[in-house]
């Protein structure tokens, strides 16, 4: 479709589907719903963009599959979900890999990156829009107060099923251990675990504070999204949609990593008002510790390349 | 060839059997492996998987045995030849959508099959796939009862 | 609207429930160009991976189990020696025997199904109007079905994401009421007209107490399940294994009853129930995204909370709709399409979804129970060998007070509501 002639050929619409597993009110839904205003104002009109939250069209792996196979759906993925069809994608959940968020932007600048993303779009049917999407850092939660890799000895984890964040944990010390989130709270309070790893949003969200006393500021990982689209849908478009989807997928993106950065403050205030305490911890001492998790699981020349590529830039 | 079919529905009771007692003792071993504090994730992702082969290989089963409910009322106002059409042309509309799940269905299970479960590194189109093959045996089942009511019919206007 | 016509057409054409949903919304994909159809495909396989959904075949199986392991036939006993000696005994002995069920089994089909089998042709034996044996029969399987462990509450905790244990917990009193409601319009119906007791007095307090020690491992199980769930010890789809595995152990070592051959059986059995509700629920998928996709249920939150209704207008509405849509549609379909848009409604208008899941899921598993469509009816009246228009009659009674008990419930929420916030 569209309208190349100029001789008021009624031009095409499109519609998008924007989605995600979070809730209405969390922030990164919040700035979605900016996103598809904008997509739509800028298109004038020619892109119709809606957002569905708390996986309304089905889990991230069902939308997922469904931008694959065809339909206008687009949606929000941790990169290391890639993991399991790009192998080197894992990396970019790793423990300390960014200094801060901001690098975010120079990773996608890396070759490795493009790489990536080429092989997802030629080889797996997916447009990957933007990876600078933030849910925050991670930070130990726990009912003693932990400075040091030495502190976290012994002591069992909650964090997420994957192997590069159980290697991590270990690494600083404790016994990773994976369990589903929904069920965090209660085996803290139960003594199942001993402590958990977890954002702001997060800890907040599920009162944590309930059954924790203290947070240790460690952002040992970034918990980075990308907003990806599939293939066949993307293509179907005409290039100055494309471009745009891209420009400002990325353009919220970074709005919206400069609102969680901004939130952290809001945070920790409400942790404390709530009774936790937030430790500064030495976080020099965690990041050697990880180190030797992108030994162990290959990532080692991979984690040069890219550390080279950032510091140069 | 009726031998082969009947066989066939023995051997499909069976594993939908075991497949259920299997999915039990899963999820009962995964619940008293987490009271000791050694939880084994993979042991209620595969009473999952098998879940889903219980339900498509379980609707094939009820679908033979006229078991899947619905409403006769209005139907069973009708002459008896008019019942049996109205049945054989439910089935040729059973058939179609059965068609559309077995096509779109090994489709979806070989485009997607880089996808995995969350825990243990298989492919979910094990799963997806349940779904086309249940849709296959329905099919077959279909088939054999649109046959028999051609039969049944014909019968019927022979007695006339 | 294509998709209600089809639905309409092929559901008076006699064609099966699951295929009737599946094919109707398989016709919004064949008109939506842009839409690939193997979603279709997605959504039906991925009902079958929600962990709480397990909970289903265990709870039948755990049904059908007591049947074949003989807890079933010591119920019986048991309720007939408390209940026989009223008018129309065996009409209370259906009522106490579903809330003594309720403790193990947790779907009201297979309840009505069961009690047709054991209790019907002994009613029509003692002249029971066919219609009024029928209606005592299925009309009670709301019963087994509220009492904990509840396969609608599960359902309903799973789609609009509340805790299952609370549910459970909240359904205790509510049971309790619609026994002694069910107990007494049976009762006042079977006085007027003569119908006669099971047994000629009350049982002396030794042979209750013997009949009570024979079925004592039926009678503590609720109570290991509804502490297991409330501390912890597992989550309602484990507590469904425990509870195949209690009737098991019971059935086969204390009772002596079970064998290899009863155990196929209802193996088989339970398989089939499994997949004739499973079914249906895997259906109901496609049209539930349909709702999403289509944006109809942020339109209808939208609509709903702009017309900023208080709650108690909210829960009389929704009641209504549900008692609608319950007389038509599997409860579990309706719950899986419309629970994910109404419950942060609700939720939003101050009602506790706890409460309100329990309103929901008694209307609606009370539509099993009443015509046109209803499968404890279809069950019920199947077996018995009973016209559907005699059932109907019969019902009146039953279905006006049961009406009145969810108004009640619905609003005094402390009804529902006192244990759980009690225990939790
Ligand atoms: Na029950
Ligand atoms: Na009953």
């Amino acid at each position: 479709g569209g309208a190349q002639d100029g001789t008021g050929a009624k031009e095409e619409v499109y519609t998008l589907r924007l989605t995600t597993a979070v809730t209405a009110d969390d922030p990164v839904t919040v700035h979605m719903q900016i996103l598809a205003d904008e997509l739509e104002k800028k298109s004038n009109g020619r892109l119709k963009v809606s957002v569905f939250h708390s996986s309304q069209l089905g889990s991230t792996e069902d939308t997922q599959e469904q931008a694959k196979v065809g339909a206008d759906i687009g949606f929000l993925s941790d990169p290391g979900r890639f993991s399991t069809i790009v192998p080197e994608m894992g990396i970019m959940a790793g423990p300390f890999l960014l200094d801060d968020i901001f690098q975010v932007n120079k990773i996608m600048e890396t070759s490795a990156y493009k790489r990536w993303v080429k092989e997802l779009d030629e080889k797996h049917g997916i447009v990957e829009l933007s990876t600078n999407w933030f849910s925050g850092q991670r930070h130990f939660v726990t009912n003693q107060p932990v400075r040091t890799p030495d502190d976290l000895n012994g002591l069992r984890i909650r964090t997420m099923g994957a192997p590069i964040y159980i290697e991590s944990i270990n690494a600083m010390g404790g016994v990773g251990t994976a369990m589903p989130w929904s069920e965090a709270y209660q085996a803290i309070q139960q003594k199942v675990v001993d402590g958990l790893e977890a954002q702001f949003s997060a800890i907040d969200g599920s009162r944590l504070y309930e059954v924790a006393k203290y947070v240790s500021k460690t952002g040992h990982f970034h918990l980075l999204n990308g907003i990806a689209v599939g293939s066949k849908w993307f293509y179907k478009l005409p290039e100055d949609l494309q471009i745009l989807l891209r420009e400002e997928a990325a353009r919220v993106g970074d709005m919206q990593v400069r609102d969680m950065v901004e939130k952290r403050k809001y945070y920790e205030q409400v942790l404390q008002e709530n009774g936790m305490t937030i430790i500064e911890p030495d976080v020099d001492l965690f990041r050697e510790a990880t180190r030797k998790v992108y030994d162990k699981l290959g990532y080692k020349e991979l984690y040069d390349e890219i550390r080279k590529e950032i510091e140069s830039n | 060839m009726k031998r082969l079919y009947r066989t066939a529905i023995r051997i499909e009771e069976k594993i939908a059997g075991y497949f259920l007692v299997a999915i039990v003792i899963l999820v009962f071993i995964s619940s008293i492996t987490r009271f000791f504090d050694r939880p084994i994730i993979w042991s209620v992702e595969i009473a999952q998987l098998l879940f889903a082969w219980l339900i498509f290989l379980g609707a094939d089963i009820v679908y033979r045995y006229k078991g899947h409910i619905g409403i006769d009322l209005i139907v069973e106002k009708f002459p008896e030849d008019k019942q049996i059409i109205v049945r054989i042309i439910n089935n040729i509309i059973i058939s179609f959508f059965l068609c559309i799940l077995i096509f779109y269905g090994f489709q979806l299970s070989y485009e997607n099959i880089g996808r995995t479960f969350q825990s243990f590194r298989i492919s979910y189109s094990v799963c997806t796939i349940s779904v086309p093959i249940g849709a296959t045996s329905m099919l077959v089942t279909s088939a054999v009862e649109i046959y028999k009511s051609f039969l049944e019919l014909k019968s019927m206007t022979v007695r006339r | 609207m294509y998709v209600v016509g089809t639905f309409i057409i092929l559901m008076v054409f006699g064609m099966p429930v699951a295929f009737v949903i599946g094919i109707s919304g398989t016709v919004y994909f064949l008109i939506d160009q842009q839409l690939p159809i193997s979603i279709i495909v997605q959504k039906i396989a991925g009902t079958s991976q929600s962990f709480p959904l397990l909970a289903v075949p265990f709870f039948i199986l755990a049904g059908n189990l007591m049947n074949s392991s003989g807890i079933t036939q010591r119920l019986m006993r048991f309720a007939t020696l408390i209940t026989g000696h009223l008018a129309g005994g065996l009409a209370h002995v259906s009522c106490v025997l579903s809330f003594l069920m309720g403790g193990i089994s947790g779907s009201a089909v297979a309840d009505a199904a069961m009690e047709a089998r054991m209790l019907g042709p002994t009613m029509l034996e003692r002249n029971y109007s066919s219609g009024y044996a029928a209606a005592v029969i299925a009309m009670p399987g709301l019963i087994t079905a509220t009492i904990p462990p509840s396969l609608g509450l599960i359902v309903f905790g799973f789609v609009c994401n509340v805790s299952i244990g609370k549910l459970f917990i909240g359904g205790i009193v509510p049971g309790f009421l619609m026994t002694i409601l069910f107990m007494s319009v049976a009762g006042i119906i079977a006085k007027k007209r003569d119908y006669v007791p099971e047994r000629e007095s009350i049982a002396s307090i030794r042979e209750i107490l013997g009949s009570f020690r024979e079925c004592i491992w039926a009678l503590i199980f609720p109570l290991i399940l509804i502490i297991g769930i409330r501390f912890g010890l597992f989550t309602p789809s484990e507590a469904g294994a425990f509870a195949v595995i209690y009737a098991y152990i019971v059935g086969k070592y204390i009772y002596k009853e079970l064998n290899y051959k009863n155990m196929m059986e209802t193996i088989i059995a339970t398989v089939k129930d499994n997949a004739m509700v499973m079914l249906i629920i895997a259906m109901s998928a496609i049209i539930g995204y349909i709702v999403s996709y289509d944006n109809i249920g942020n339109e209808l939150y939208k609509v709903l909370s702009e017309l900023s209704i208080g709650p108690n207008m909210l829960m009389l509405l929704s009641i209504l709709f549900f008692a609608v849509t319950g007389m038509f549609l599997d409860p579990n379909a309706t719950v899986l399409i419309f629970g994910p848009i109404l419950t942060p409604i609700i939720v939003k208008a101050g009602i506790d979804p706890v409460h309100y899941g329990l309103i929901m899921m008694s209307t609606l598993t009370f539509g099993n129970m009443t015509p046109p469509v209803g499968m404890a009816m279809y069950a019920t009246c199947s077996i018995m060998n009973v016209k559907i228009e005699d059932y109907a009659k019969e019902s009146v009674p039953f279905f006006v007070s049961v009406f009145a008990l969810i108004l009640v419930m619905a609003f005094v929420p402390d009804i529902v509501m006192f244990l759980p916030n009690l225990v939790f």
